[in-house]
């Protein structure tokens, strides 16, 4: 059984690409779809090994969910990047501040998104 | 291990048929031993180096230009569907609106349709018992118009009777029996007219059930062609959704296809790999300099640049530290754009 990456996105097809990717890469998929749903996934469900996060959503924010989760020591190794369209360095520090540790701008490439996931979960 | 490749190698390299007639089966030479066969050997490394350059090149401009086209194309495509998408569920509301506005309205005309039709039947039913009770009074009419009759014959007889002084009560009685004649002639008139009503309010009263009838009949189509409209919305919609995942699978089908099982590309970095294993055995054999630039060709911030005079990796020079990967990559204080990838 691979490992459980949570991917938050309010975009279905975003979810479907992102989840078909890492898919056929042997991960397992779980999916939010937006920054509070995304919260309550990681609080209920301790096997996830990564988050894959979009930056933009409606309810929570991607860079408020990352705090959320950041804020339980329990998740201070639980490796959150951002998957976004946006590209701005501002926004970009937000994250790392936040405790993202990485960020992918759309539209990504499979291929990249899963050596990124691999190397963040250790394969 | 790594020596043993070497020393195993015996695929022909299409690409350079110097290396290939490189002897297999000798042993390594030193080039403190031979210097014309270390300068040789640096020679047919330079041209491995070369050609793993130019498949380097090869496989990044073709897993570069089909990616790319790829994503643009699966772009395109997502757009289209999700406007689709978007277009169709419009399309599904509005008409769900326009359709309920429209079948409420039907509903109403219907409702008031049928208690115009029953007040109707109503109306009819109580003209006839109306008529009948004038019928009665009709009756009471002739009954009386008669008993006048009669009375202006007695008068009549008793104004001949008496003589020249009943000539005034013969003529009352005369103009009594006229009046009488005349009560009794409207009557008859009145009963035609009653007659001829109550003869036509059976067939308004049949009319007005067959009004009824229509109206039910009409309701009954109205709730199956609203449950018929309902219905195909419904499948239309899901139709159109069920097409349009298609359509998405069809696109990540062949975005899969060819970012992970292009054929080219896997043989071709199947290739380089033994190039590069060629490279790295001809430097640990030769003492020739080693350079691994690149390791995947998707990664383009993940490039890891390990130097070192030995050949084996992680093993460097003296005092020349590898760095990881993600110590190469720096957060940049320039926008990041599309398929960008930084790890802080």
């Amino acid at each position: 059984m691979g490992k459980l990456v949570l991917i938050v996105d309010d975009s279905a097809s975003v979810r479907q690409q992102v989840g078909m990717a890492l898919g056929q890469a042997g991960f397992e998929m779980l999916e939010a779809g937006d920054g509070k749903e995304g919260v309550a996934a990681v609080a209920s469900n301790p096997n996830i090994a990564m988050v894959v996060c979009d930056v933009n959503m409606p309810n929570m924010n991607g860079l408020d969910m990352v705090g959320e989760v950041k804020k339980n020591p329990a998740n201070k190794a639980l490796p959150i990047i951002m998957l976004t369209t946006e590209g701005q360095p501002a926004l970009i520090k937000k994250a790392k501040e936040a405790g993202a540790v990485g960020w992918i701008v759309k539209p990504f490439n499979a291929a990249q998104l899963v050596a990124t996931v691999k190397k963040l979960t250790g394969g | 291990m790594r020596m043993g490749l070497l020393g195993g190698w015996k695929k022909k390299d299409p690409l350079n048929e110097e290396v290939l007639s490189a002897p297999q089966d000798a042993g390594p030479p030193s080039s403190n031993d031979c210097p014309q066969c270390a300068a040789r050997m640096i020679e047919i490394d330079g041209k491995i180096s070369k050609n793993r350059d130019r498949i380097k090149d090869i496989i990044h401009d073709v897993q570069k230009l089909s990616i790319e086209e790829v994503l643009a194309i699966g772009n395109c495509i997502n757009s289209i569907v999700s406007h689709t998408r978007s277009y169709i569920a419009d399309s599904k509301a509005s008409l769900e609106k326009n359709f309920a506005k429209q079948s409420d309205f039907l509903e109403t005309y219907i409702a008031q349709s049928r208690e115009t039709v029953k007040a109707q039947g109503k109306t009819v039913e109580h003209a006839l018992t109306l008529s009948g009770n004038i019928s009665g009074a009709g009756e009471a009419v002739d009954k009386l118009a008669r008993e006048a009759k009669l009375l202006a014959l007695n008068a009549t007889i008793e104004a001949a009777r008496m003589g020249s002084s009943g000539n005034a009560f013969g003529v009352i009685s005369d103009e009594m029996n006229h009046l009488s004649d005349e009560i009794a002639k409207a009557n008859r008139l009145i009963e035609g007219a009653i007659d001829a009503i109550r003869k036509s309010l059976p067939s308004i009263l049949k009319q007005t059930t067959t009004q009824m009838e229509k109206i039910e009949e009409f309701t009954l189509t109205m709730k199956d062609l609203k449950g018929s409209i309902e219905q195909s919305m419904s499948f239309t919609g899901n139709a159109g959704d069920n097409q349009l995942d298609t359509i998405l699978d069809l696109s990540y089908s062949a975005l899969s296809h060819l970012q992970f099982q292009d054929p080219m590309v896997q043989e071709l970095e199947k290739v380089n790999a033994i190039l590069l294993d060629c490279h790295r055995n001809l430097s640990v054999g030769f003492g020739l300099p080693f350079s691994e630039k690149y390791v995947d060709v998707n990664s383009n911030k993940l490039e890891i640049d390990k130097k070192g005079r030995n050949g084996f990796e992680g093993k460097n020079e003296p005092g020349s530290e590898t760095k990881s990967d993600a110590d190469q990559i720096e957060l940049s204080e320039s926008e990041q754009e599309a398929g960008d990838v930084l790890l802080f």
